[in-house]
């Protein structure tokens, strides 16, 4: 029992370490369990605890993306994200790590120079992963592809919640544009956006309240459906849907029929009224011609009932303008934004609400993960800055290898990210 | 006493005047039991913070909707004096969070686990006594946010302790600031508690194996792995939540969920998400704030029954079993949530399985007292209590980990019944026990035992009065300000008057204690190294221990449970003792 | 840090930079197959081409754990540091996978109505000519 009393490996006792050691106490002797120093054992574990961590946020996106509907999941061209930059920045971090060992075999063998050359290096590196990464960033949110407040502008499906969402969104647009020309034109300044002005106009009233009619004044559900997709497929078309491009264009040949007919009815109309008109002439001549009293009451009355009719005949005439106007905006807003491959939203640098299905759930697991993978490669720039301002040689290889075990961890992350966020 | 720790803990550097040595003893303190007494204070204040928060639900409970003596008419002046339903949700979110997350853990992990894992392994101090400072700094942003929070409209989070979604993310800014305060305190459970495995594995005194480490150690080690795996997961989960309020993401919120104002959120979330990370962390909480409480239990019976702790390695592969079986059985919590129910048959089987560990924890503590010379002091009483009401409180989580059962009394007082009994009569009867034990070591001063056996009486009775009537209460639902609108409950109103009168009877009681405390630090009697006999190796130095904690290096040449042992006259073997 | 003792034991000179260069190398190609097999006929299976990719990804955190971390090198003491770790992650994980399923195919009517509704299949044939318009 006592064989264990004196302690055989003298040689591996630690004393304070980062903490100066000892002061003004004796110095106590251990039997460490493990033959590392304190501090990598420390890191060690701190990666344990790293790992849970990263565990629950892959975790999460597991739960997310596959209890998400059948084929709902966004596709790489959907939500701006390129494989490729993915790709590249996976063999950024692969570099670092092979460029940190090496600057590790560097301060063991104490040639200090190299092995802060090879820490630079890593260092570069890491700076241009996150430069990357904040390009890849910027390309979603200039395309309001993130989380917002009091809500983003993704939808998961495109029905009356969506479409009362881009009307308030287009109003909202549309008022603060039109006080911005009123304060122009105040100032005496040409305005210089109005077409801006004219392309939101024309959506408001050629897409967003003729879908509101038709919604409302369809009886098949499924032509409500239709109506709703497509406007979301005007708004951001997500791949092309032929589905959709033939209701729009099946409707589209059916508008322009109706106004073909109205228009018929328009110039019988405005024949009416022209026939009216030259009756009431030829009538107040003879009205005022006429000599004889007694014939007078006749043509009186005969000039009030031509009045009327062609009263009744304009009114028709403006009832069938308020008629066409919806239809003739229906086929301009057609012929303008039907050929935009790209969709609204992209041509003209709109930010009106899309519908892209799990899109929010896919925006708030993408940033969450690759935000906190992007803070922990953070940390490791900031221990690098640390690092690069001491001596590396020998004596801080230990401390370079703690830094270069958690720079590998992140790398390690990467990993995994890289195909679950951008290749699944 | 105070005085010999402050004069012995600064290091000779920092002699200035007055206020700088306070700042560089009590601010800046790198030493371990510095501290750890900063953990016990300011998880003794918060004790009695959540005590009165507790007291306050009682009070609402026995007499619904009257004036609460002294704050009902501070704070409902308006209303004569009666509470909203909105406080009464504070009182018990508030009451639990403090008692577990500011009180529990703090003074076990925090308090025991840094005062003695040094002491008991035999090191001067831990691995890295500056993390440590911050680790105990980290409670600090996490204490101003919870205080903050009572200042809100709303006085405080009110989502309950399990702050599940939706309910929380719709709630006013406090609860914001209470998944702060969740993020710092796992920070800084974190820290210690990757100092506390580092110390363990790597600066044990010659001689310390593993398996000659106390009971205590063995606990904390255990629990300190427990934080390890399962906070970060909690901190991911916080997070998240913190991100659902103030980015409106969508992780825990299901699809097109519309509020009453009318924000419709950006969905395709899961609500049962954050209930499976949360007890992810939450359920090896409860092992986190019992097995440390055991482990002390576990030395204390020892050392009062002069006889060695009956199955040592039984105790240990226990512990470790409980811990393992801890981490695949959170599920229990959320059988009626809609989980896959596949999954909960195998929660249930786990959930049982624990109580082989537990019985096997208890028959060895009984083992421990059969036949020994059983010394009544204090800390035995107490901890003897523990025992007692671990074995209650136990027999009623088995009780309850059949879905079948849970389903009946889920979210009844039959479930406070239980984590009471565990949580209160078991680990703080434990906490109060280890601090009677180890306050001679702590101040140099003894407790008065009088005054203790006093204490320990009145709390035992006092909180079966309180507590054991709840298990009577399984079709009172919990969480609810006035039960007694309904005919149906109307008949409980005596039993929780009753139970009132107890609690607060037993929150007058804990006075007795804080002038037993106080006294003892500054006019108890002188104790010496080892007051008690005991065996391990922080009575082996002087009370209270030096900077650097060994005037002469600990040899360890014996397990810490060799008390009337053949081969000496006396009844205790310390571990350092050549034969 | 003067705890160079134990970092000096495992450098065995010069041999480790080909081991390291030979590393990045299969990094590299590894990385190039799973790019490969997200856009080859691999994917025409998800669940083959998930599997293949987590494949390489497991292989690539091996490469990096063993040769950059130096654990291929280090003493026992690395199962007990690693494999815990590595368990209770898988762990969490698989636990969470029951209820995934339990939701993906199960669906309450509110839910139904509000779920994301996944793209619309191009091979539905729907004829808008057969529908009334407005």
């Amino acid at each position: 029992m006592n064989s264990k009393a004196n302690p055989s490996n003298e040689t591996d006792a630690t004393n304070g370490g980062l903490d100066g050691g000892s002061h003004g106490h004796i110095e106590l002797k251990y039997q460490p369990a493990v033959p590392v120093p304190k501090g990598k054992l420390a890191v060690w574990l701190f990666l344990s605890t790293e790992i849970m961590f990263f565990t629950a946020l892959i975790g999460t996106y597991i739960v997310l993306r596959f209890g998400a509907p059948e084929g709902s999941w966004p596709t790489p061209g959907d939500v701006r994200v390129l494989e490729w930059l993915g790709a590249v920045n996976t063999f950024v971090l692969i570099c670092s790590s092979v460029t940190i060992v090496f600057g590790m075999e560097a301060a063991k063998q104490n040639k200090a120079g190299k092995a802060k050359s090879w820490l630079f290096g890593t260092f570069v590196l890491g700076c241009v992963f996150l430069g990357i990464k904040a390009y890849e960033y910027n390309s979603k949110f200039e395309h309001g592809i993130h989380p917002g407040t009091p809500r983003s502008l993704l939808y998961d499906r495109a029905d009356l919640n969506y479409l009362s969402a881009v009307k308030s969104n287009l109003d909202a647009e549309i008022l603060s544009l039109e006080k911005e020309k009123t304060a122009l034109v105040s100032e005496s300044v040409v305005p210089h956006d109005h077409d801006v002005l004219d392309t939101l106009v024309l959506i408001r009233a050629g897409l967003v309240q003729w879908t509101q009619r038709t919604v409302g004044e369809a009886e098949n559900p499924m032509m409500r459906e239709l109506a709703l997709e497509s406007l979301a497929h005007q708004i951001n078309p997500r791949t092309s849907n032929p589905r959709v491009e033939a209701y729009l264009a099946s409707e589209n040949a059916d508008v322009k029929n109706q106004i073909a007919e109205l228009m018929g009815q328009q110039e019988t109309v405005e024949q009416d009224v022209r026939e009216m008109q030259e009756r009431i002439d030829v009538l107040s001549e003879q009205l005022k011609a006429e000599q004889d009293d007694a014939r007078k009451p006749d043509i009186e009355s005969e000039l009030s009932a031509a009045t009327e009719a062609s009263k009744t005949a304009a009114t028709k005439a403006t009832e069938l303008v308020d008629l066409l106007t919806p239809l003739e905006n229906r086929v301009s807003a057609y012929e303008q934004f039907n050929g935009l491959h790209e969709g609204l939203n992209e041509h003209f640098h709109l930010k009106l609400p899309m519908v892209i299905p799990s899109g929010n759930t896919w925006a708030n697991t993408y940033f969450l993960m690759t935000g906190f993978h992007a803070l922990h490669v953070l940390g490791g720039l900031v221990a690098f800055m640390v690092l690069l301002m001491l001596r590396l040689d020998r004596s801080r290889a230990g401390l370079m290898e703690n830094v270069g075990l958690y720079w590998h961890f992140v790398d390690i992350v990467w990993i995994f990210l890289f195909p679950l966020l951008y290749l699944f | 006493m105070a005085e010999t720790s402050v004069e012995n803990s600064i290091t000779p550097d920092h002699k200035g005047n007055v206020v700088s040595r306070f700042v560089w003893t009590y601010v800046f303190a790198t030493d371990h039991k510095v501290i750890g007494l900063q953990f016990l204070f300011s998880s003794l204040i918060w004790f009695f913070v959540g005590g009165f928060l507790a007291l306050a639900v009682r009070w609402q409970l026995a007499w619904p909707w009257s004036d609460m003596p002294i704050f009902g008419h501070m704070l409902f002046a308006e209303s004569g004096g009666q509470m909203s339903p909105g406080f009464y949700n504070m009182l018990f979110t508030m009451h639990a969070t403090i008692m577990i997350f500011f009180v529990i853990i703090p003074i076990l992990a925090g308090a025991f686990g840094n005062y003695l894992i040094p002491l008991m392994v035999g090191a001067e101090d831990m691995a890295f006594p500056r993390l440590n400072m911050l680790s105990y700094w980290f409670m600090w942003p996490a204490f101003a946010c919870i205080i903050l929070s009572f200042f809100m409209p709303e006085y405080g989070a009110s989502a309950g302790w399990t702050s599940y979604p939706p309910l929380s993310v719709f709630q006013g800014d406090a609860q914001s600031l209470w998944l702060l305060a969740m993020v710092f305190v796992g920070v800084s459970s974190m820290m210690g508690s990757i100092n506390y495995l580092t110390t363990i594995i790597q600066m044990r005194a010659p001689g310390m194996t593993m398996f000659r480490m106390p009971m205590t150690v063995w606990g904390m080690f255990i629990t300190a792995i427990m934080q390890a795996f399962a906070l970060p997961v909690l901190t991911a989960a916080l997070l998240m939540q913190l991100s659902d309020r103030l980015l409106m993401t969508g992780f825990f919120l299901p699809e097109n969920i519309a509020v009453n104002n009318g924000v419709a959120t950006s969905g395709g979330g899961q609500v049962l998400l954050w209930q499976h990370l949360f007890w992810f962390y939450s359920h090896p909480a409860v092992y986190i704030m019992i097995l440390p409480a055991m482990g002390m239990v576990s030395d204390i019976i020892s050392c009062f029954s002069r006889k060695p702790l009956f199955g040592y390695r039984p105790m240990v592969y226990s512990i470790t079993a409980i811990a393992g079986l801890g981490f695949i059985v959170w599920g229990h919590h959320m059988f009626i949530s809609g989980m896959n129910h596949t999954l909960a048959m195998s929660f249930m089987v786990s959930t049982m399985l624990i109580a082989l560990p537990s019985g096997i924890k208890v028959f060895n503590w009984i083992g421990t007292l059969w036949g020994g010379k059983l010394q009544l002091t204090t800390p035995m009483l107490f901890c003897v209590g523990f025992v007692a009401m671990f074995v209650i409180g136990g027999l009623s989580g088995i009780v309850m980990s059949a879905p079948p059962v849970d389903i009946v009394i889920h979210d009844t007082y039959y479930i406070v019944a239980h984590l009471h009994y565990v949580l209160f009569a078991s680990s703080v009867l434990g906490v109060l026990g280890a601090i009677y034990f180890w306050f001679p070591k702590m101040f140099g001063r003894m407790m008065n035992e009088r005054l203790g056996k006093i204490h320990f009486f009145l709390t035992f009775v006092f909180l079966n009065g309180t507590f054991f009537p709840m298990h009577f209460l399984s079709r009172m639902p919990r969480r609810v300000a006035d039960p007694y609108i309904y005919e149906g409950l109307k008949d409980l109103l005596p039993l929780n008057q009753f139970m009132t009168i107890c609690a607060i009877g037993m929150g007058l009681t804990q006075l007795i204690f804080v002038a037993n405390f106080f006294g003892s630090m500054f006019f108890g009697a002188k104790a010496g190294r080892n007051p008690w006999n005991a065996n391990t190796l922080e009575w082996t130095t002087v009370s209270p221990p030096p900077h650097g904690n060994f005037d002469v290096q600990p040899v360890v040449r014996r397990g810490p449970y060799e008390y009337s042992h053949p081969e000496t006259d006396s009844d205790f073997f310390p571990q350092t003792k050549t034969s | 840090m003067n705890e160079t003792d134990a970092i000096n034991r495992d450098a065995t000179g010069n041999s480790n930079t080909k081991v390291f260069l030979f590393v990045f190398l299969m990094l590299c190609a590894l990385t190039g197959i799973s790019f490969w097999v997200a856009n080859s006929y691999l994917m025409e299976n998800r669940v083959v081409g998930w599997s293949a990719m987590m494949l390489v990804s497991v292989a690539k955190a091996l490469l990096v754990i063993l040769f950059f971390m130096h654990l291929w090198w280090e003493r026992a003491w690395k199962y007990v540091l690693t494999i815990p770790a590595l368990f209770m992650g898988v762990l969490l994980v698989l636990l969470l996978v029951p209820d995934v399923g339990y939701r993906y195919l199960t669906y309450s009517k509110d839910r139904r109505e509000n779920a994301p509704k996944p793209v619309v299949s191009d091979t539905i044939d729907v004829n808008p000519a057969n529908y009334e318009i407005r």
